[in-house]
């Protein structure tokens, strides 16, 4: 709770402070509040566990910053911290966009800490709201437009069906707190019933997450918004929407779904992470633009997230939250390098070309990163997909199959990029600053901390 | 509920009108091209939301799902602002309120 007021109060501050100012100078000012929210995250209010239904007449809040939310919410305020240092190229007057992207992050710190769907919708929302904004942020850029049209719509659009979900939900079971829905799921467990009204909630509430988590059936707009938007906005997206509503997935899933219904929605889930991963393997190999690569390879990765949610609460939250420790730092590397070399204009897998022999250490750290989303050893990829897999593996281990050939494949895409950057001649040269190189090294160590030492990393969290 | 409203006119009559009005707005975002249409359409599925909600709220006599329409409207007129100013945005680009004509991104 706390780092989130100061987060709002940040977005505040950074708003009305830089209005005059060009946007690098409210940076600084944006990182400070930032890294104040991240170090008051262990001070944080502590509440129950979400699958821990014992403490009947506990008080309910509409919030609780367990384990998990504090947990989530750290990898996200640390996206984000890593997200404005290293994209703060643009000397525009007016700091509103850092402002927004303060606000999107409420929004997500939200989403992660719901116990109750209000909550969750108004976090979806503050969220999304931002982000639509910052998706047309370019505003003479018609490619820029047509994402955030598209966005705009797809994201009212899955609003208005999750908020029908939710609607059918309260209808059945009387309520929309944690408690209510979790008694209604025992209950019609216990029974052996399927009332039509809660199973069609949930259905419609999992295919509003779906569109935000770009899963499967529903991940069609994500390349073209991904593409057309700019790149902060789009490691953005790619980083901290996609945590936010993975961890609002975690949060929700376990509430909904009681144990008599477990396999039921377990196999529907499961079918769906498979379809997701392939679909986004396949999809990224045929790509030619390096953005909606990196699109189709995070609807991959989202199909590995989902795995996590199928698997036991704990266990799948400390294997979520070292995927996506890793997730987030390679993304942001891939991304910044991206930004660096396309700067011309190009956009093409050739915009990496010549970058081992004008700068090495960039060559280097975009391999490791390479290697981190492919998931070889010794980097957090491989620790995260590892724990998700074994976990996964009793229970369903077609899906484990799926994600292993799903792997295999994104080798292939993976090592495209890393093979321009290296054997090709050409121009792509990297200018870093010492804040830069500062983030980047952060970044890296934890590619290779959370990879070496993953217990170690899970032992952070027993704080 | 002795002389409520619900006995003349049961609740399933309210969940049928309710999907009735929400899947008129869902296939109207799916079928037509015209962008302030389709936030007309994305308005009345949140309306048949919160009739719904407003509905079970007077059901059962509990007043949180009142509480949620008022989220809802707040969250909708914020939705309908950006999307309108994303509309202009478009139409100062391109002459049109066509969403057809936003092809550009392709792979």
């Amino acid at each position: 709770m706390k780092s989130l007021l100061i987060i709002f109060i940040g977005a505040i501050v950074v708003l009305f402070t830089g209005i005059k100012k060009p946007e690098k100078k409210s940076i600084g000012l944006a990182i400070a509040f930032l890294v104040m929210a991240l170090a008051l995250i262990p001070f944080d209010m502590m509440g129950k566990l979400p699958w821990n239904f014992e403490i009947k007449y506990a008080p309910i809040n509409m919030v609780a910053f367990d384990i998990s939310a504090r947990a989530f919410s750290g990898v996200l305020i640390l996206g984000t911290i890593f997200i404005l240092g290293l994209f703060s190229g643009s000397d525009r007057k007016g700091s509103d966009l850092i402002g927004l992207v303060m606000f999107s992050l409420c929004g997500a710190i939200l989403m992660t800490s719901f116990t109750n769907l209000i909550m969750m919708f108004l976090g979806i929302e503050a969220l999304s709201i931002p982000l639509y904004v910052l998706a047309g942020s370019k505003k003479s850029d018609l490619r820029s437009n047509e994402a955030a049209i598209k966005y705009f719509l797809m994201g009212a659009f899955s609003t208005a069906i999750f908020l029908m979900g939710c609607a059918f939900l309260y209808g059945s079971s009387k309520g929309f707190d944690a408690f209510s829905l979790h008694d209604m799921s025992a209950f019609v467990g216990h029974n052996h019933m399927s009332p039509p009204l809660f199973t069609v909630g949930i259905s419609l509430v999992l295919i509003g997450l779906a569109f935000k988590v770009s899963a499967f059936p529903f991940h069609f707009w994500s390349p073209d918004v991904y593409e057309g938007s700019p790149n902060r906005t789009t490691v953005f997206m790619a980083v901290i929407v996609k945590i936010a509503a993975i961890a609002a997935f975690y949060r929700f899933f376990p509430l909904i779904i009681g144990e008599a219904q477990a396999v039921t929605w377990g196999t529907i889930l499961a079918c769906i992470s498979a379809c997701t991963i392939l679909v986004g393997n396949i999809g990224a190999l045929r790509q030619k633009s390096v953005k909606r690569l990196l699109a189709y390879s995070g609807i991959a990765q989202a199909g590995y997230l989902l795995m996590g949610i199928l698997i036991a609460p704990e266990k799948g939250f400390q294997a979520l939250w070292i995927y996506s420790l890793g997730y987030v730092s390679a993304n942001v590397i891939v991304f910044y390098l991206f930004n660096k070399v396309s700067a011309g204009g190009d956009e093409t897998f050739a915009a990496f070309r010549g970058l081992g022999r004008n700068n090495k250490g960039a060559a280097l750290v975009l391999c490791l990163s390479m290697l981190s989303l492919a998931g070889i050893p010794l980097t957090a990829g491989f620790a995260g997909k590892y724990l998700l897999f074994s976990s996964a593996f009793s229970d369903y281990i077609y899906l484990v199959i799926i994600a292993l050939i799903g792997s295999a494949i994104s080798i292939g895409y993976y090592f495209r990029i890393f093979k321009e950057a290296i054997l090709m001649d050409g121009e792509a040269r990297v200018q870093m600053r010492i804040v830069d190189i500062l983030l980047l090294g952060l970044a890296v160590t934890m590619i290779l901390g959370v990879g070496i030492l993953p217990g170690f990393v899970i032992q952070i969290l027993q704080f | 509920m002795g002389n409520s409203i619900f006995d003349q006119l049961p609740i399933s009559q309210y969940i049928y009108l309710c999907c009735v009005l929400f899947a008129i707005g869902l296939f109207g975002v799916l079928y037509r091209r015209n962008a302030i249409v389709l936030l007309m359409c994305i308005e009345l599925m949140l309306n048949a939301v919160n009739l719904l909600f407003a509905a079970f709220s007077s059901y059962m006599g509990d007043s949180n799902g009142q509480v949620f329409v008022f989220f809802i409207m707040v969250v909708a007129a914020a939705e309908a602002a950006v999307g309108l100013a994303i509309l202009v945005m478009m139409y100062r680009n391109t002459r049109s309120t066509d969403v057809s004509l936003m092809d550009k991104l392709k792979g």
